[in-house]
């Protein structure tokens, strides 16, 4: 029996690095309306509901990345690559 | 007289490799129109290769990679492919930095000062595409690039060329808008960015010309150029010294 809302929400964390390992900081990270953005070291965690997702990680100069998640349970998304893409 | 083309395409990550790859196909399209073409990609994007390219004048030299504001960098480890130093190897040329970041804030300026005929680049970042799960981004990014080099290809000049260009960023970009795909609003955006910071200097109504097969030397810039056949050659001669003296021949 679900005793508050709390048992019914999970993480979903990450860390953004660029092409070089970096980690990106101050990126935007987009899982449906719920949003975060990385800290130094280019981690995040967003917290949400069960459900399907998805996934957007928007930075200038870097290439999007989107993926579709389904969460039933803390997900860890692990290291996410993201390529320039600028000149 | 002729009409040829120095086409050089670093290639250091993904995103220069698709300008490699329209890179190439503009050497094709240049091939078609009759002009002796030299392309220069990868490892070999770097000076020597280019100054030996340039020993006979070019009527246009291409430049595909990563730039600066005063500096093209190829494939080079310790400098840049062309920068302040040797800038006047694009001399008496029309000169194209796309898709390259930024070059036309400095190394443009000093192109045109330096007797390039004219220089076509951006002003800030240049964006490029990948090929995304929803849309092949990468192939319309070409498609803008390749447009460009074949107006100035069929005679167009400097500034109708990159007038076509920038209308073909348009329609890209609006597009996408239509699309509403996951990254298309991205996209977009990047396209309009194109569109909006490309531009010219020194004389927008150039248009390709025929030069001389003629040997050129260039003066400018040797000591960048030469000191890696020199370094390897600084290492290399204490080696055959000590063969030469082992096997008797010295």
């Amino acid at each position: 029996m679900v005793k508050n809302i709390g048992d019914l929400m999970f993480s979903v964390k990450g860390k953004i690095v660029d092409e070089h390992g970096n980690p990106l900081p101050y990126v935007v990270v987009m899982i449906n309306h719920h949003m975060a953005a990385t800290n130094e070291n280019g981690e995040f965690s967003v917290t949400v509901p069960q459900g399907s997702y998805n996934v957007m990680v928007r930075s200038p100069k870097y290439r999007p990345f989107s993926s579709r998640i389904y969460v039933d349970r803390n997900v860890d998304l692990g290291v996410i690559t993201l390529h320039r893409v600028i000149f | 007289m002729v009409k040829r083309a120095v086409i050089v395409a670093g290639i250091v990550d993904p995103i220069t490799m698709i300008s490699a790859d329209a890179a190439y196909r503009v050497a094709e399209i240049y091939r078609k129109h009759g002009f002796e073409v030299d392309v220069i990609s990868g490892v070999m994007a770097t000076r020597l290769p280019l100054f030996i390219a340039l020993l006979k004048p070019a009527s246009i030299i291409c430049y595909f990679g990563h730039a600066w504001d005063d500096m093209w960098m190829g494939d080079e480890v310790l400098w840049g492919l062309v920068e302040r130093d040797n800038v006047d190897w694009l001399s008496d040329t029309v000169s194209v930095a796309v898709p390259a970041c930024r070059s036309l804030r400095k190394l443009g300026l000093w192109a045109v000062q330096h007797g390039a005929v004219s220089y076509i680049g951006f002003d800030e970042d240049a964006y490029g595409g990948f090929p995304e799960t929803d849309h092949n981004y990468a192939e319309d990014f070409i498609d803008c690039w390749v447009q460009l080099y074949r107006s100035l290809a069929i005679g167009e000049t400097v500034s109708d060329a990159v007038n076509d260009f920038k209308d073909r960023c348009e329609y890209y970009a609006e597009r996408y808008k239509e699309l509403r795909l996951p990254n298309s609003d991205f996209y977009s955006m990047a396209m309009m960015w194109n569109a909006r910071h490309i531009d010219v200097r020194g004389d927008p109504s150039a248009r390709i010309r025929d030069v001389p097969s003629a040997f050129k030397f260039r003066f400018s810039g040797l000591p960048k150029t030469f000191c890696p056949v020199l370094m390897v050659a600084g290492v290399a001669a204490p080696i055959v010294y000590d063969y030469a003296k082992r096997r008797g021949w010295i």
